[in-house]
């Protein structure tokens, strides 16, 4: 899967599969994962969920230590939940897998996402990828803490 | 008042660079439009009916001489020579091109300003009392806080695709000024059983389709908790406010179909986990922002002098205008002064390049080259010494800036409706004139008191019509402007929606309604002391009612 990772354009060995038994490394839907859940822990590959901005993190918290990454999908770009859960997950939950947001995503978000605990990113396929790679470096220094490891304002005034 | 550091100013250049980029990449094609509208919309920019619309942040209403001489040659140099103060404080120019706003970013960056958040889904500019720091009234100054909450709020990274706007206001007096009760967020400024100082914090207040007073979340909260408990708020409503519908979306309909207490109890939840975090502010940082906020150096005797008394009563006119547009200070031999950008046949709030330009040159010269925007769309020279008022009077008229109508029926509360908006169904402003020309008469209008029209072209209530004392909603039947009137709305410390008056009512008949309306007050006051709206609240609406439908 093509993604950005690190402010650079790179491949991630994870596909999204509907199906239970689809084999390698595999992030499933929630309502896959939580109907299969037994089973997809034999499973020989890595494991991920996706979730969809509807359901809570909550309904995953109980199996972050089993889980290699956690895709977050942005149903429309406008609709930020996506955001707070990926806040929620690294802060509150101390996630420390991987995040992945997936859907449909503006090359304008992605230095927001970064800032929320959003490590990889799959831009939606008709926008540049290269491109957004220069929206990271548009705002240098946030005012407020948040999941990334940035200085803040406060810390270096 | 605030000076930007370092940081601050590279935070506002970035931004203007990172818009320039977004517009080039909008009319380069390479964004659509439907994107581009929410890039831009966050940095101010709407699409209008005739042009675009950009609306200037004025935080928390506080202006410098320079800064206001900068939105003048904005005014000038990309618009029409004038420009509109909103009930949010904010400057709002109807004419720019939209190639041309960054630019004009660019300009109000080289003193301070910006367009940051000032429409979109996101956090807006935090509003205030437009006398803080001056009322006799007031607790703490609130300017603190509001620039706190400004940087905490600015490019926040989790609230900028909100499920609708949010506007957080502060008040730091007994008497809200700042309709603080009508906001996402409201915020007193308290003191407690143990005479600390700390917040009271509302939430789900509003107006639009909707109007709801807001209600009262944490009762009292120390100083340090300040950003944690919004942030709290703030996660909770991007997660669960609702997204399926556009006018259900604010933070009021969660609350109202959560229940106050099950919402409270989240937020609460949420707040516990995070108030210790580095979202606690530390008396550092409350110290650093508050010395931008000290006294001027005010003059000590200013209180002796004797030319105010005389000239008051040597000059009628002045008297009048001294009665209805000056207001009490703190500091004896000191007054805040109103500016009116109501005069006769203006559209309430409009200021020309050329007032803009003689206010600063004022502001200098008689108010420590400060002044501030008014919820009401007037401004407020803030720190003028009695013995300056004559001069300063006499300056003012020249310029069509001494109206003696501040709180008076013609200090009309306006959206700038059909002729400018989009949504419009109601040409608000040619309303305005024709009440403006039907009460005329100043002594007419000091006799009735305090009455607040308040003006929405449609029901998205821009003009705050529900908390008029007289509020008037335009409305469309068919393709014909009707007018429908509520009586008894209040945004301060006793804030109500008002009552409706009954069917909508003609174009042509909205002065003589409203001139009905006065009938009834006067003949039903109990003496010159109460109030339009005590009177109202105290009969009802019924009395209202039988005179203009008989």
């Amino acid at each position: 899967m093509k993604v950005i990772k690190d402010h650079k354009i790179d491949n991630i060995d994870w596909e999204i599969s509907e199906q239970a038994n689809t084999e390698g490394n595999v992030i499933f839907p929630y309502h896959v994962y939580a109907e299969n859940k037994e089973v997809l822990r034999s499973r020989s590959g890595k494991t991920g969920v996706l979730l969809n901005g509807d359901t809570a993190v909550e309904a995953i918290t109980d199996d972050l230590d089993q889980l290699d990454i956690i895709a977050l999908e942005f149903p429309v770009y406008v609709d930020g939940r996506c955001f707070s859960h990926a806040s929620l997950l690294r802060g509150a939950y101390n996630y420390q897998g991987d995040l992945l947001a997936v859907g449909d995503i503006l090359r304008d978000q992605v230095a927001q996402m970064e800032r929320c605990g959003i490590n990889l990113i799959k831009l939606t396929e008709h926008r540049n990828a290269e491109d957004a790679l220069k929206a990271f470096t548009e705002l240098s220094t946030p005012y407020q803490s948040s999941e990334d490891q940035q200085k803040i304002i406060s810390e270096l005034r | 008042m605030y000076q930007y550091d370092q940081y601050d100013q590279k935070a506002v250049d970035e931004r203007v660079e990172q818009y320039r980029e977004q517009t080039k990449r909008f009319l380069a094609g390479e964004l659509e439009d439907e994107e581009f509208r929410h890039l831009r919309l966050r940095n101010g920019l709407y699409i209008q009916t005739h042009a675009p619309m950009l609306r200037v942040a004025i935080p928390y209403g506080t202006l410098a001489s320079k800064q206001l001489r900068m939105l003048a040659y904005i005014a000038r140099e990309y618009d029409k020579d004038y420009g509109h103060i909103s009930t949010r404080q904010n400057i709002q120019y109807n004419w720019p091109e939209l190639e041309r706003v960054p630019d004009i970013l660019a300009d109000l960056a080289t003193v301070q300003m910006h367009a940051i958040q000032t429409s979109g889904n996101c956090i807006r500019n935090t509003t205030t009392d437009h006398l803080a720091g001056v009322a006799q009234d007031e607790i703490e100054d609130p300017r603190p806080y509001c620039e706190i909450v400004r940087q905490w709020s600015t490019f926040h990274p989790e609230f900028n695709w909100l499920p609708r706007k949010f506007k957080i206001a502060f008040s730091g007096a007994e008497n809200d000024r700042a309709a603080v009760q009508f906001h996402d967020i409201g915020v007193y400024l308290i003191k407690n059983d143990k005479g600390e100082v700390g917040f009271k914090i509302l939430v789900g207040g509003g107006l639009g389709r909707m109007p709801i007073v807001g209600v009262v979340i944490k009762e009292f909260i120390e100083k340090k908790h300040l950003l944690s408990y919004m942030e709290a708020i703030l996660r909770i409503y991007n997660l669960e406010g609702r997204r399926d519908n556009i006018h259900r979306a604010r933070i009021k309909v969660l609350v109202k179909a959560q229940g106050i207490d099950v919402f409270r109890e989240k937020v609460e939840k949420e707040w516990e986990r995070i108030k210790s975090s580095v979202l606690q502010i530390d008396q550092k940082e409350f110290d650093r922002v508050s010395a931008f906020f000290t006294e001027p150096d005010y003059e000590k005797n200013a209180a002796e002098d004797t030319s105010l008394a005389e000239k008051l009563e040597a000059d009628k006119a002045f008297s009048r205008w001294y009665k209805q547009n000056t207001y009490a200070h703190k500091i004896e031999g000191y007054r805040a002064v109103y500016i009116s950008l109501k005069a006769p046949g203006v559209a309430p709030g409009d200021i020309t390049s050329t007032q803009m330009d003689a206010v600063a040159d004022l502001s200098d010269q008689y108010s420590f080259g400060e002044l501030r925007t008014t919820h009401d769309q007037n401004m407020v020279l803030t720190d003028v010494k009695q013995s300056d008022l004559y001069a300063l009077w006499q300056a003012l008229q020249e310029h069509l800036l001494a109206t003696a109508n501040i709180g008076t029926l013609n200090d009309m509360i306006c959206c700038p409706g059909l002729d400018f908006c989009s949504l419009a169904n109601a040409s608000s402003i040619s309303i305005a004139k024709q009440i403006n020309d039907k009460f005329d008469d100043l002594d007419y209008l000091h006799d009735l008191g305090p009455v607040k029209v308040k003006m929405s072209g449609c029901m998205n209530a821009c003009g705050h019509h529900h908390v008029g004392h007289i509020g008037i909603l335009g409305v469309d039947k068919k393709g014909v402007e009707f007018y429908q009137f509520t009586l008894g709305g209040s945004a301060e410390t006793d804030s109500r929606l008002g009552d409706r008056l009954g069917p909508a009512i003609a174009k042509e008949k909205v002065a003589d309604t409203i001139e009905k309306i006065l009938e009834v007050y006067l003949s039903n006051r109990h003496n010159e002391d109460e109030t339009f709206l005590q009177t109202c609240l105290r009969i009802g609406v019924e009395p209202f009612k039988e005179r203009v439908y008989a």
